[in-house]
C-alpha cells in the first residue's frame, strides 16, 4: 500500500508540471489600447492645444514635468499625428481657451518587484552536478525587479467642458494607454514610445477632420 | 481535422480487428490483477485555434484493474500544455475599444476520471485493446501579451475514445510498454482577451510503460 501511496504522490506531483510558454518570443512594442466617446464627433473638431511637456505622476498629489529633448520629440510626434489627420495646433497663452480639444499626455514609469517562493528553474543543466539531482530551489527568496512605462494620451473635448455635459468636467472623448517594458537605454526607449505613438493614431482612423 | 482523427480512429480499430484470431486466447490475463501506467504524451487540441499546436508536454497516468480476461476497468488522469504564438495584430475588443499587441496563449488541461478497457487479443507479447476514458476536466487558457497577461480557468465533462497495445517483452511478466492513440472532447468553455473556446477537442498518442 505505501508503494502505492508514493506512485499517487509522484504522479499528482508531475500533474502540476504546466508549461509555462516562451515568453521571450513576445516582442519588445508597447501594447497600445486606444478607446473613444462614441457621441463624440471628431469630424467637428479643428483645433488642438497641446503642451509642451508631460507629466509624470509622483506620490500623493506631487508631479514633475517631463520637458528634456526626449519629451519634445513624443510631443512633436503627437502633433504630426494631429497635423496630418487635419488638425491645427494652437499655440500661446489664450490657446487652450479657443482650441476645440486639448491633449495631455501623462509618462508613468514603474519598477516592479517580484520575491519569487524560493524556487527557480535556473540555467544549468540539472546534471550537471550529478545524474541524482533533478532541479534546483533556493532555501530563501529570490527577488528580481524589471521597469516598465506606461503612456497616456487624453484627448478633453474643451468645447463641452463648461457645464454642458456634466458640471464643469471636461469629457474625455479619446483615451491612448501603451505600455511596455523600459530597457534603461533612453534611446531606445523614445523608439518604443515613439511607435507607440503612431499606433495609437493608425488604430485610430476616426481621428479626423473634415478638411 | 476531427473528421480525419475519427477515420484514423476507426481505421485503426478495423485493422486490430482484422489481425484479432478467431478464438479466445487470453490466457495471461489473470482475473484481479491490477496494473499501474505512466505515458508521455503527444496532443493537438483541434477545437478553434486558441493553442493548437502540438506539442509533448504532457503525460499520462493510469490504472487498470482485471475484472474479466478482457474487460478492464480503473481510473486516469493526464496533464497536458499546448501553445500558440499569436503575431501582433490590432484587435477590436469593444464597440470603441481596440487593442494592439502580439500574444503568446497557453492552453492547459488536466482530465481525470474512471476508464474502461476491453482487450483485443492476447498473445502473451501483444496485447491491443480499445477503450474510454470518462471524467471531468480542469483547464486553464492564458493570453500572455504585454507585461502581463489574462487566464481564465474552467471545469468541464471529459470524454476520451482510445485504442492502443500493451507489448510485453517477457511473456508473463508484468512490465510492459504501451502506445495508445485517442481522441478527447470535453466541455470547458474559456475566454480571454479576443479568443473563446467553447468545447475543447483534440487528439494525440502516449508512449509509456505499465507494470
Amino acid at each position: 500500500m505505501k508503494h502505492y501511496l508514493l506512485l499517487g504522490l509522484a504522479a499528482v506531483l508531475f500533474a502540476s508540471c504546466e508549461k509555462d510558454p516562451d515568453l521571450d518570443a513576445l516582442d519588445t512594442d508597447y501594447v497600445v489600447y486606444t478607446e473613444f466617446a462614441d457621441d463624440a464627433d471628431f469630424s467637428g473638431f479643428g483645433t488642438y492645444y497641446l503642451p509642451d511637456s508631460i507629466l509624470e505622476p509622483g506620490s500623493g498629489h506631487d508631479a514633475t514635468y517631463w520637458k528634456d529633448d526626449y519629451a519634445q520629440m513624443l510631443v512633436a510626434e503627437v502633433a504630426h499625428c494631429m497635423n496630418e489627420r487635419g488638425y491645427t495646433r494652437l499655440e500661446g497663452e489664450t490657446a487652450k481657451d479657443v482650441a476645440d480639444v486639448g491633449l495631455q499626455m501623462t509618462y508613468i514609469a514603474q519598477t516592479n518587484q517580484v520575491v519569487t517562493g524560493g524556487y527557480f528553474y535556473g540555467w544549468w543543466d540539472y546534471g550537471y552536478w550529478g545524474p541524482w539531482w533533478d532541479s534546483w530551489y533556493y532555501p530563501y527568496p529570490v527577488t528580481y525587479t524589471y521597469d516598465t512605462g506606461t503612456l497616456i494620451i487624453e484627448m478633453a473635448d474643451l468645447a463641452r467642458g463648461d457645464g454642458e455635459v456634466s458640471g464643469r468636467r471636461l469629457p474625455i472623448v479619446w483615451y491612448v494607454n501603451a505600455q511596455g517594458y523600459s530597457f534603461g537605454n533612453a534611446r531606445a526607449d523614445i523608439d518604443l514610445l515613439l511607435r507607440a505613438v503612431d499606433q495609437a493614431f493608425t488604430q485610430s482612423p476616426y481621428i479626423k477632420t473634415n478638411d | 481535422m476531427k473528421r480525419i482523427s475519427r477515420l484514423s480512429i476507426a481505421c485503426l480499430a478495423a485493422l486490430l480487428a482484422a489481425v484479432m484470431p478467431s478464438g479466445e486466447a487470453l490466457g495471461q490475463v489473470k482475473y484481479g490483477d491490477l496494473h499501474f501506467g505512466a505515458a508521455w504524451q503527444m496532443h493537438s487540441p483541434f477545437s478553434g485555434d486558441f493553442a493548437d499546436k502540438l506539442s509533448g508536454w504532457g503525460m499520462g497516468f493510469d490504472v487498470a484493474y482485471d475484472i474479466t480476461p478482457r474487460w478492464t476497468v480503473g481510473g486516469f488522469f493526464n496533464f497536458h500544455t499546448n501553445h500558440k504564438y499569436v503575431e501582433r495584430q490590432t484587435l477590436v475588443i469593444g464597440p470603441t475599444q481596440a487593442l494592439t499587441t502580439d500574444q503568446q496563449r497557453s492552453y492547459y488541461q488536466l482530465p481525470f476520471g474512471a476508464s474502461a478497457g476491453y482487450t483485443l487479443w492476447d498473445n502473451a507479447h501483444f496485447r491491443p485493446y480499445v477503450g474510454a476514458k470518462v471524467g471531468a476536466m480542469y483547464s486553464k487558457a492564458t493570453t500572455y501579451y504585454g507585461t502581463g497577461g489574462v487566464y481564465d480557468k474552467s471545469w468541464g465533462f471529459y470524454v476520451s475514445p482510445e485504442v492502443g497495445a500493451v507489448i510485453y517483452p517477457a511473456a508473463g511478466k508484468r512490465f510492459g510498454f504501451k502506445i495508445a492513440g485517442y481522441y478527447s472532447y470535453a466541455t470547458n468553455q474559456t475566454a480571454t482577451l479576443d479568443s473563446s473556446i467553447e468545447g475543447q477537442s483534440g487528439a494525440g498518442f502516449r508512449v509509456g510503460v505499465v507494470f
